[in-house]
């Protein structure tokens, strides 16, 4: 019995790994404001790098401030999700974008808080996915890796402090 | 008989002119019947009859004519008075050499330690049995004792010789003083330290030595005065005095103004007698590009804009400091830039950076011939003349390369089209039909959402030219103006008004895939809601910036073009959406689709695009774009 599950966990350790390599690329998180007030914007920085030895999409689609071909995830302190303002402004530009093998893109992401409200302080945990699409008319991915998991980022942790407070220390 | 052979010299030229050749035994002559008058007085000296002999090869019985006397006289003699001056005019006369075998006259002057004292034959001067032959001493020769000799030898050639040939017989040996030029030292020169380019009037040199004109002779002239740098260039003087024999008066002393920082020599006589002073210095003025000097005369290399220009200067002799320093660069130029989106920062250069030893800074513009000048001061006394102590001034004219434009391919009108929809932010898999949303864009184009189709037309297209090779192209585009609005009837149900700011990242990601140089493109839309009247106009410059390839550099701006347009949608009877491009619904920035106006080079000048401002040709933002 013991040995059943070892080789189940080994099983299920070796489809993970298995998945995450044949991801084409990956995405990094960041700010250069990881401390505000509340009540000043949120930015964050997402930078896509291209694992694969193919070319990869990294159209952007501008709305709002922000690039919503990534979907961010931010978490308040409290382990419930930040409340979500999003105006759903009809407007946007689609910058197609096209990543070569080995290379990175330039920062994209943008305003969080046009789609998250951040006035409350605290300590919000952040992480960014994208998608992995595939279509005959571009370069990267095949219909067969519709079903790979999406791409995750790292996490950053933005804390916001009461708009009282003194100037928070930047880095 | 009397039989007279003179050395033979150099070609006479002119009366007491001294002959080429010295440092010789002076002289040695053939008297037969003096000679026989004296006793044999054994072999002595060596060394100097070897070069006795070889003289004799080169004697010349034309040259042994009396001569017009050369006075003063000093009869060589053991009584003959000492001291004997170098230069001083001597003339050797021997007792008489009857009734001996002697044919030849010897003399040497010989120092306490064997070496011979170089002498200098008078050649023109002539030689008699009744006055002697002419010498000086060489006037190098410093002030010493030495033994003065002469002796005889038998020339068998002459007559028989006895004692045998090969004897010598010393005549005479007696103690003489020379006196030797004046050695001068030097105990100070001031000012010691002089600024290349510039003239000097007066330079005191302190010491001892020194020889006056008053006290001047041929073979111990004024004391000359010399400044060699350590490059071993010479210093220019236009005149030295000697003041007497402590003090020599230099005037004009004009170290040439691309004289580098350097050490140098002021040498005071005539060598071997001279004095010098090591420690003078010279303060050159050099602007440095690269540590390769730049300044006048020299040339720097081109350079473009946004290349970081490191200028430095050569350092300054231990123990002096400057006490001023001065720039002056023409030109745009500014300390630093730096952008995000959430501003740009274009970092001024400060009055402080133009008061260093080194300047670093960013041509923002090209610009031929454009002058950077440099000035030091020092506060050492008695360095600068009327013109302050201060270094003349290092000028550099650097050409800077630079410049390029951006045209622009712009739709005529606005497309209406449907695009399928993203879901959770990517396309649709599966089977279809997908549902679609209805879009008004500026251009024409296809696909989803998120992610249109390649080959659409964008309303806008950019291409840059022109600029430097070597860097790459970047785009920075403002929104000035930009609205959307839904309508239901006369009711506004959704306005959004855009913030000024910068459009999305810092730099555009609006790019053309595969485009070498990049192209910017844009396409903005609005989704079209059934039912409303979709209004929508836009405002936008787009900025061409470009980085140089050399380490170091930063984005400068080549131009802008500022763009818009305005439009709407509603749909008619049958549910069709329409564009309209009703002149009421056009925003008063943007009158038609397309540029506004042409393109504008950067410059300096002009503090804005007419939308927003400008710094050295920089745009500014403090924020992306946002829906208010």
């Amino acid at each position: 019995m013991r040995n059943l599950l070892v080789l189940f966990v080994i099983g299920i350790s070796g489809a993970a790994y298995s998945q995450t390599a044949r991801q084409p690329f990956t995405i990094t998180l960041s700010t250069d404001m990881p401390t505000i007030k509340a009540g000043e914007p949120v930015y964050v920085d997402v930078v896509m790098r291209n694992t694969s030895d193919h070319d990869v999409d990294c159209t952007t689609w501008q709305n709002n401030a922000l690039d919503k071909n990534y979907q961010y995830d931010v978490t308040f302190e409290d382990g419930k999700p930040a409340r979500n303002i999003d105006k759903h402004t009809t407007s946007s530009s689609t910058w197609p974008c096209i990543l070569k093998p080995g290379k990175s893109d330039t920062p994209s992401g943008g305003m969080l808080s046009t789609i998250f409200d951040f006035s409350r302080p605290g300590k919000y945990t952040i992480q960014v996915t994208r998608k992995i699409w595939g279509d005959e008319n571009r370069p990267e991915t095949s219909h067969s890796d519709y079903h790979q998991p999406d791409v995750k980022s790292n996490t950053i942790v933005i804390t916001v402090v009461p708009a009282a407070d003194p100037p928070p220390a930047q880095r | 008989m009397v039989t007279k052979v003179c050395i033979a010299f150099v070609t006479l030229t002119s009366e007491c002119a001294l002959a080429q050749s010295k440092h010789l035994p002076l002289f040695s002559w053939k008297d037969r019947a003096h000679a026989q008058a004296l006793g044999q007085i054994g072999g002595a000296i060596a060394g100097p009859l070897l070069r006795v002999a070889a003289l004799f090869l080169l004697v010349s019985p034309a040259m042994c004519h009396a001569q017009n006397l050369c006075l003063p006289v000093i009869p060589v003699t053991s009584s003959t008075p000492s001291p004997w001056y170098v230069g001083q005019t001597i003339y050797a006369v021997f007792p008489n050499l009857a009734g001996t075998d002697a044919t030849n006259y010897n003399f040497a002057l010989v120092t306490a330690n064997g070496n011979e004292v170089p002498l200098d034959s008078l050649t023109n001067c002539g030689w008699n049995s009744e006055v002697g032959f002419p010498f000086v001493i060489d006037p190098a020769v410093p002030t010493e004792t030495a033994t003065a000799q002469y002796w005889l030898t038998c020339d068998p050639v002459s007559g028989p010789c006895s004692p045998p040939e090969g004897s010598t017989w010393l005549q005479a040996s007696f103690p003489v003083q020379i006196v030797g030029c004046p050695t001068p030292a030097i105990a100070s020169v001031l000012p010691s330290t002089w600024f290349a380019g510039k003239s000097y009037d007066k330079v005191t040199i302190t010491g001892t030595g020194f020889t006056t004109e008053g006290k001047a002779t041929a073979a111990c002239p004024v004391t000359p005065v010399t400044i060699t740098a350590a490059d071993g260039s010479a210093v220019p003087i236009s005149a030295v005095t000697v003041e007497n024999k402590t003090t020599i008066t230099l005037t004009g002393v004009a170290p040439p103004a691309a004289d580098r920082t350097e050490t140098a020599t002021v040498t005071a006589g005539t060598a071997p007698n001279t004095g010098t002073f090591n420690t003078a210095q010279i303060l050159g003025n050099q602007i440095l590009f690269q540590n390769n000097p730049v300044s006048s005369p020299n040339n720097p290399p081109p350079v473009v804009v946004g290349q970081q220009i490191a200028l430095t200067t050569p350092p300054l002799p231990d123990g002096i400091k400057a006490t001023s320093t001065t720039w002056t660069v023409d030109g745009t130029r500014i300390a630093g830039y730096s952008a995000t989106r959430r501003g740009d920062k274009i970092r001024e250069m400060k009055d402080d950076d133009f008061k260093k030893s080194a300047i670093t800074f960013y041509w923002v513009n090209s610009g031929d011939s454009i002058p950077v000048t440099y000035t030091y001061c020092v506060d050492i006394p008695g360095v600068g003349n009327e013109d302050g102590k201060c270094s003349i001034v290092a000028n550099a004219a650097f050409e800077v390369d630079g410049g390029g434009t951006m045209t622009s391919n712009p739709q005529s009108q606005l497309s209406i089209s449907p695009l399928t929809k993203c879901v959770d932010g990517k396309p649709p898999t599966g089977e279809g039909p997908f549902p679609k949303d209805w879009w008004i864009n500026y251009g024409s184009v296809t696909g989803y959402s998120c992610l249109l189709d390649p080959g659409g037309s964008y309303g806008m297209v950019f291409t840059p030219s022109g600029a430097p090779d070597g860097g790459t192209y970047s785009y920075v585009q403002l929104i000035n103006s930009y609205q959307t609005r839904s309508a239901d009837g006369p009711i506004s149900t959704g306005v959004c008004n855009y913030t000024q700011g910068i459009d999305g990242n810092y730099p555009y990601r609006g790019i053309v895939p595969g485009t070498d140089p990049p192209q910017a493109e844009d396409a903005p839309g609005d989704s079209l809601t059934s039912g409303y009247v979709e209004t929508i106009s836009f405002n936008a410059t787009m900025f061409l910036m470009w980085t140089s390839s050399l380490p170091n550099s930063i984005a400068v701006p080549i131009g802008y073009q500022s763009w818009g347009f305005s439009g709407g949608a509603s749909q008619d009877l049958t549910g069709t959406w329409q564009e309209t491009t009703d002149p009421s619904l056009q925003n008063p920035y943007a009158p038609a689709p397309g540029p506004i106006g042409s393109f504008v080079q950067s410059a300096d000048s002009p503090t804005t695009d007419g939308y927003t401002s400008l710094q050295d040709g920089y745009p500014l933002w403090s924020k992306p774009t946002s829906c208010n």
